[in-house]
C-alpha cells in the first residue's frame, strides 16, 4: 500500500492506517527531529507532537500534494519553536574534543561511526552558533540532501533567503570546526 | 583549504551517523493513545456539526432556544386554528358555481342562464364565486320572469296570426305605394 493511500485512510478516519503511517515516517521524522534539536529526548517529543498535529490537521491536508514535504514542514517549525525557546548554552565540553578530532582526521570515513553522544557533541559543536532558520537550512540541505526548491516549500523562505542562511551557516560550522576540531 | 575538506568530512559523518529511533514501537503506542484519548480527528460530518451547531453545546442557549421553539409551535398551531375557524365560517356564507355543460335540470340551467347574465364571457371562466343570498333572490327573480314569459307566450300564440295579418296587409299596401 503507497503512502497516498495510507494517508487517504487516515484523512477517512482509519487509526490503523495511521498507525501504519507513524511507523513508515517515524524514524525519518526523529532523525531530521534530532539532527535540528540535537537532543535525544526533545527529538522524541517533537516525533509525538508532529504526529499528533498530522492526525488532527489531516482534513485539511489536500492528499495530492506530497505527505512528505508536508510532514517536514511540521517538524521543522516544532523544532525551531525549540530552538527558539532554548536558553542558548554558551559552555562547551572540550574533554570529547580529542576523540572527534581524531575521526575528522581519520580517512575512509564511511566506516567511521559516532556513538550517540559523540555525534550530539560533534553537532553541538559545529552548529552552536546558528539560528534556527540557518539551522533548518543546513539539516534540510546538507543533510537530507533536499532542493532549493523543496526547501522553499518547506519553510516558506524565498530563495534568496535560503542561500544566504546556507552559505551563513557552512561559513559558521566551518570556523566552529577550525576552531575546536 | 583545510577548513573545507574538515567541513566534507563533517557532512559525511553526519550522513554516516543518522539518529536512529531505538524505541519506536512505545513511541507509536504513546502516539496512537494520545489521538485515541480526545485527539481523534473528528469526521466531516462532525466538523460541519461543529460549524453549524457548537452554540448549542452551551445549555443557556439550548433551553433558550428549546423554549422559543415550544413558544413557536404553540404560536402555530393557535393561528392554524384560528384560520380554519375563518375559513369554516367563510364557507357557510358561500356558494360556489360551475356552468354545467349541456344543461339538464332546472337548476342547471338556470345557473347556466345566470352566468350568462352576470358575465360576458361566461365560456371562459370555470367558476365564480356568490353570495348564497344573492343567488337566491336572482334564481327567484329569473324563476318569476320565466313564468311570467311563459305566462305571456301562451297569450301571445292566440293573439299571433290577427296582428301578423294586420302587419302585412299594412306592409302590402306601403309596397304598393312605393311601386306607385
Amino acid at each position: 500500500m503507497d503512502t497516498s493511500q495510507i494517508v487517504y485512510d487516515c484523512i477517512n478516519g482509519d487509526e490503523r492506517a495511521f498507525r501504519r503511517l507513524v511507523d513508515l515516517h517515524a524514524d525519518f521524522a526523529y532523525a531530521v527531529a534530532c539532527r535540528m534539536v540535537n537532543d535525544e529526548d526533545e527529538a522524541k517529543d517533537i516525533v509525538q507532537e508532529t504526529f499528533i498535529s498530522v492526525w488532527r490537521s489531516l482534513g485539511k491536508f489536500d492528499p495530492a500534494r506530497c505527505f512528505k514535504s508536508w510532514l517536514y514542514r511540521i517538524i521543522v517549525n516544532k523544532c525551531m519553536d525549540v530552538l527558539r525557546k532554548r536558553k542558548k548554552t554558551t559552555f562547551l565540553h572540550i574533554e570529547m574534543n580529542d576523540q572527534l578530532v581524531a575521526v575528522l582526521e581519520r580517512s575512509g570515513n564511511q566506516e567511521d561511526h559516532l556513538n550517540k553522544k559523540e555525534l550530539e557533541r560533534l553537532i553541538e559543536i559545529a552548529t552552536q552558533k546558528l539560528s534556527p532558520k540557518q539551522k533548518a537550512v543546513f539539516v534540510l540541505s546538507e543533510l537530507e540532501g533536499l532542493s532549493h526548491d523543496e526547501i522553499v516549500e518547506i519553510t516558506k523562505m524565498g530563495k534568496d533567503a535560503i542561500k544566504s542562511n546556507l552559505n551563513h551557516a557552512k561559513r559558521s560550522i566551518g570556523r566552529m570546526i577550525e576552531k575546536y576540531l | 583549504m583545510d577548513q573545507e575538506r574538515k567541513y566534507r568530512k563533517f557532512i559525511e559523518l553526519l550522513k554516516a551517523n543518522q539518529p536512529e529511533l531505538d524505541n519506536k514501537a512505545e513511541l507509536t503506542e504513546g502516539i496512537m493513545k494520545k489521538i485515541g484519548k480526545g485527539d481523534k480527528q473528528p469526521s466531516l460530518l462532525e466538523r460541519v456539526d461543529d460549524v453549524l451547531f457548537f452554540w448549542t453545546r452551551s445549555n443557556l442557549w439550548s433551553v433558550g432556544m428549546s423554549t422559543a421553539a415550544v413558544l413557536l409551535i404553540v404560536f402555530f398551531i393557535s393561528e392554524q386554528t384560528m384560520l380554519n375557524r375563518r375559513i369554516e365560517d367563510l364557507e357557510s356564507k358561500i356558494l360556489i358555481i360551475q356552468p354545467v355543460e349541456g344543461g339538464g335540470s332546472q337548476t342547471n340551467f338556470s345557473q347556466q342562464i345566470l352566468m350568462k347574465i352576470l358575465i360576458k364571457n361566461a365560456e371562459t371562466i370555470d367558476s365564480i364565486t356568490l353570495y348564497k343570498s344573492d343567488l337566491n333572490r336572482l334564481l327567484r327573480d329569473h324563476m318569476e320572469l320565466l313564468d311570467r314569459f311563459e305566462q305571456l307566450k301562451g297569450e301571445g300564440v292566440k293573439e299571433r296570426p290577427q296582428k301578423e295579418t294586420q302587419r302585412n296587409a299594412e306592409r302590402g299596401s306601403k309596397n304598393e305605394l312605393l311601386e306607385l
